[in-house]
């Protein structure tokens, strides 16, 4: 039930974002945003990496990373020792999509 | 409810005001005028406009090289580097505590730094992570290039004066300053580097309450901020509202993890940056111009950290032979240098590369071994220019 709120109000967010943006050109240049508003690449799981990584941070600070997942997986323990939202069942998912997308 | 679901909830809550700020953000973005969002997707501050967007939030602005043609860098152009942002301090609130291994604890305002006798200097700041978007394999972090450095003119008071008045304790061995960032959650560790007593003692360390004639603006760490010439920007604590001072150095993650390189000579030990590299930059002609046959000026800036910039190379046919520049600009023990070159331009595909040396014996190298968080780029630096 929690997983399904959280990617509803996810939804919600994306769906905002893109209507404000609606209408606008769009840069494609490294570090703008993607065709959605979001400056990270589409793919699975990325409502979930939105959601859970801009609590704390810009997604640019994302998006701007190419890490192996030896990178991606010491990234991902420091911000939840931070203090990052990322319950341990969602850091599977979030760790493919950014070794997927954002690989080194 | 256990324990498991109301973190849940708390988790939620979070997530849906993070959308809300992200929304926000990008409505003042709309209010301020489509091209920046265009460009950036990222909400402007007032006066930045000419900045590369790295991050929104925390904000990091990177100044475009060929933007940089001054000896002093004004405000429209200097970068930001903020590891957590802070929010602004009214100057009428302001207070700096001084504590720790001292005889005289100090409570200072604003008026009362302003009350000490006023140093005035020439200063480059350069981000430690500059040009760590070269690095290959990538290092993680902010993707730098070349603009996160910029030279201003700063003045304030001598840290020293302010630490003699807390009469420090013969324990004291490190300066500890606190800034008055926000780190986004209780657990994320405050952004907090020491120095040794020598730099703080040193007479350039200063506290800073103006840049280029005016008070030092939030992006920069007003109203007052340390700044730490010759070291790596980090070192330069923004919004500092205090000096505790300890025997030992501080033990954070700023320190113990971040802001350490490989040492050359057993790249499994790291060591905690201070001084700058020894580099040099070109501003004209641009990477990938084109100009037009004849008289060009070959330009750019120099700086070497504790360093001083005795000399700047010049080639212009891809590294096979160099000649001397000229350094034109005004000499400061902290500052840049400004070089130029007079070059001959003729038809055809050029590459103009400079090359700086330092007191210290340091020359700028053509390649860097691997340094895992992308930080000392100083790689020679290369333009490849066509000429009609």
């Amino acid at each position: 039930m929690w997983r399904s709120h959280v990617a509803r109000s996810g939804a919600l967010g994306l769906a905002l974002l893109c209507g404000l943006a609606g209408g606008l050109a769009i840069g494609s240049g490294p570090g703008s945003p993607g065709a959605q508003g979001i400056p990270l690449p589409p793919g699975k799981h990325q409502e979930l990496v939105v959601g859970r990584c801009i609590v704390c941070h810009s997604l640019e600070m994302v998006a701007q990373q190419r890490q192996d997942r030896e990178g991606w997986e010491a990234i991902l323990d420091r911000m939840i020792s931070y203090g990052a939202p990322i319950p341990p069942e969602d850091r599977p998912a979030i760790l493919e999509y950014l070794v997927t997308h954002l690989g080194q | 409810m256990n324990d498991q679901s109301r973190a849940r909830e708390r988790m939620e809550a979070i997530t849906r005001r993070a959308f809300v700020i992200q929304v926000g953000a990008a409505a003042a973005v709309l209010g301020a005028g489509a091209p920046v969002l265009a460009q950036t997707g990222a909400p402007p501050v007032a006066g930045t406009e000419k900045l590369i967007v790295r991050s929104p939030r925390p904000l990091n602005l990177e100044a475009p090289l060929a933007e940089l043609t001054g000896e002093i860098t004004p405000y429209e152009l200097f970068y930001v580097r903020n590891n957590y942002d802070g929010p602004e301090i009214d100057p009428a609130q302001y207070v700096l505590k001084v504590d720790g291994e001292v005889d005289n604890p100090l409570t200072l305002r604003l008026d009362d730094l302003r009350r000490m006798e006023q140093v005035t200097q020439t200063v480059t700041l350069e981000c430690a992570g500059n040009g760590r978007g070269f690095h290959s394999p990538k290092a993680s972090g902010i993707q730098w290039e070349h603009g996160a450095v910029g030279n201003a003119v700063w003045k304030g008071v001598r840290l020293a004066d302010v630490l003699r008045m807390a009469r420090p304790r013969p324990a004291a061995r490190h300066v500890v300053p606190n800034g008055n960032d926000a780190p986004p959650t209780p657990q994320a560790p405050d952004f907090i580097r020491s120095h040794p007593l020598w730099k703080a003692m040193e007479p350039h360390t200063m506290i800073a309450l103006e840049m280029n004639g005016k008070p030092v603006p939030h992006l920069h760490g007003g109203p007052a901020r340390l700044l730490v010439p010759g070291w790596i920007g980090s070192a330069s604590i923004k919004w500092v509202t205090q000096i505790t001072l300890a025997d030992r150095e501080w033990n954070g993650p700023f320190m113990q993890r971040s802001y350490r390189s490989p040492r050359a000579e057993d790249p499994k030990e790291t060591y905690s940056l201070q001084s700058l590299e020894c580099k040099s930059v070109i501003v004209r002609p641009l990477d990938g111009g084109q100009v037009a046959a004849g008289a060009v000026t070959v330009f750019g800036f120099a700086w070497a950290g504790e360093g001083t910039v005795v000399a700047v190379d010049v080639s212009t046919d891809g590294g096979r032979s160099w000649m001397p520049a000229k350094l034109t600009g005004e000499e400061h023990r902290y500052g840049w240098r400004r070089w130029e070159h007079p070059w001959e331009a003729r038809s055809g595909r050029h590459t103009i590369m400079a090359r700086a040396s330092d007191s210290l014996g340091r020359l700028q190298p053509a390649g860097r071994p691997r340094d895992p968080q992308g930080y000392r780029w100083n790689v020679i630096h290369a333009v490849r220019v066509d000429v009609a």
